[in-house]
């Protein structure tokens, strides 16, 4: 059975910002696990739409018992490969973001679907209203341990959104500390960097 | 300045990417976000990019993996279209 998470969101930074932010999110404090990230395709459609196919590699977590499960099988589960596919449509403020896990999908299939839209809250300041679905589908063992892994994936996903919302919240408070620039940035980015690895 | 972007997955493609990662983000930020990006002038340097991380990718032997993945039709997953998502926006906001 395939399992479902759902989340609702707003960030608090106009839709400009956060499509900035969302190319340049890597690396960022709450994303150390992050160990590179490759654009595999990139195009403007027509429509004025650009379309990215990224290639991200993480550093994988699984579960304690599906570790040692896993132990006599010459997996490397140590990192894993996500496809990220996004489209980005500026005139109509907003994103479609797909992310799936490429490998070891004989385990779990983790599919993360995203949209952004660009709003304007009540009190007249610029949003971005995001809404997350993310399936989990296992077909790892027996059908008792397909149950037990989606049901982690589930749960862990609440902790995941919530680092990766803190990582975007984060960059788009340096981007705006910067006004926009991205080269102020990276530079303001690096330093931080530096100082977090002195402390 | 190469350590202030993410990097490449294959460390011999970093300089390229990083190239390509420069000029996208300046024409990203300055002129598609703005609306007037039609055009985008980093295409060179990213077939460079691109030639690089296809002989990287074929070596690694993910080339395969990848071009199963991107079979799936994006955006239709969870038994949800691109459509179904976007009308969920113009529902009134839950309090």
């Amino acid at each position: 059975m395939v399992k479902f998470y759902k989340s609702f969101f707003t960030h608090n930074h106009d839709f400009n910002t956060f499509s900035l932010a969302y190319f340049l999110r890597y690396p960022n404090p709450y994303a150390t696990h992050v160990l590179s990230v490759d654009t595999l395709e990139r195009f403007v459609d027509e429509q004025g739409r650009l379309h990215t196919k990224r290639l991200v590699v993480k550093r994988g977590k699984l579960p304690h018992w599906c570790k040692v499960l896993l132990s006599s099988s010459k997996l490397n589960i140590s990192e894993s490969m996500i496809l990220e596919t996004s489209i980005i449509d500026p005139r109509n403020e907003l994103i479609l973001s797909e992310a799936k896990n490429i490998d070891f999908t004989k385990i779990m299939r983790v599919v993360e679907s995203a949209t952004y839209k660009g709003d304007v809250s009540a009190d007249g300041s610029k949003i971005v209203r995001a809404n997350t679905t993310v399936s989990f589908l296992s077909s790892f063992g027996f059908d008792s341990m397909k149950e037990r892994m989606e049901l982690w994936g589930q749960r862990k996903m609440g902790e995941n959104l919530n680092r990766s919302q803190k990582g975007m919240g984060y960059v788009m408070d340096r981007l705006r500390e910067q006004g926009g620039k991205i080269k102020a940035f990276q530079l303001a980015m690096a330093q931080e960097a530096k100082a977090l690895q002195v402390v | 300045m190469g350590n202030l972007m993410s990097a490449s997955f294959a460390p011999e493609c970093n300089e390229v990417k990083t190239k390509y990662d420069n000029c996208f983000n300046e024409w990203y930020s300055e002129k598609f976000l703005k609306g007037k990006g039609a055009i985008n002038p980093c295409e060179e340097l990213y077939e460079d990019y691109k030639a690089c991380l296809g002989t990287a990718l074929t070596a690694r032997g993910i080339k395969n993996m990848l071009d199963k993945a991107r079979e799936d039709a994006p955006f239709e997953v969870g038994g949800r279209t691109q459509e179904e998502l976007n009308e969920e926006f113009n529902k009134p906001e839950k309090k």
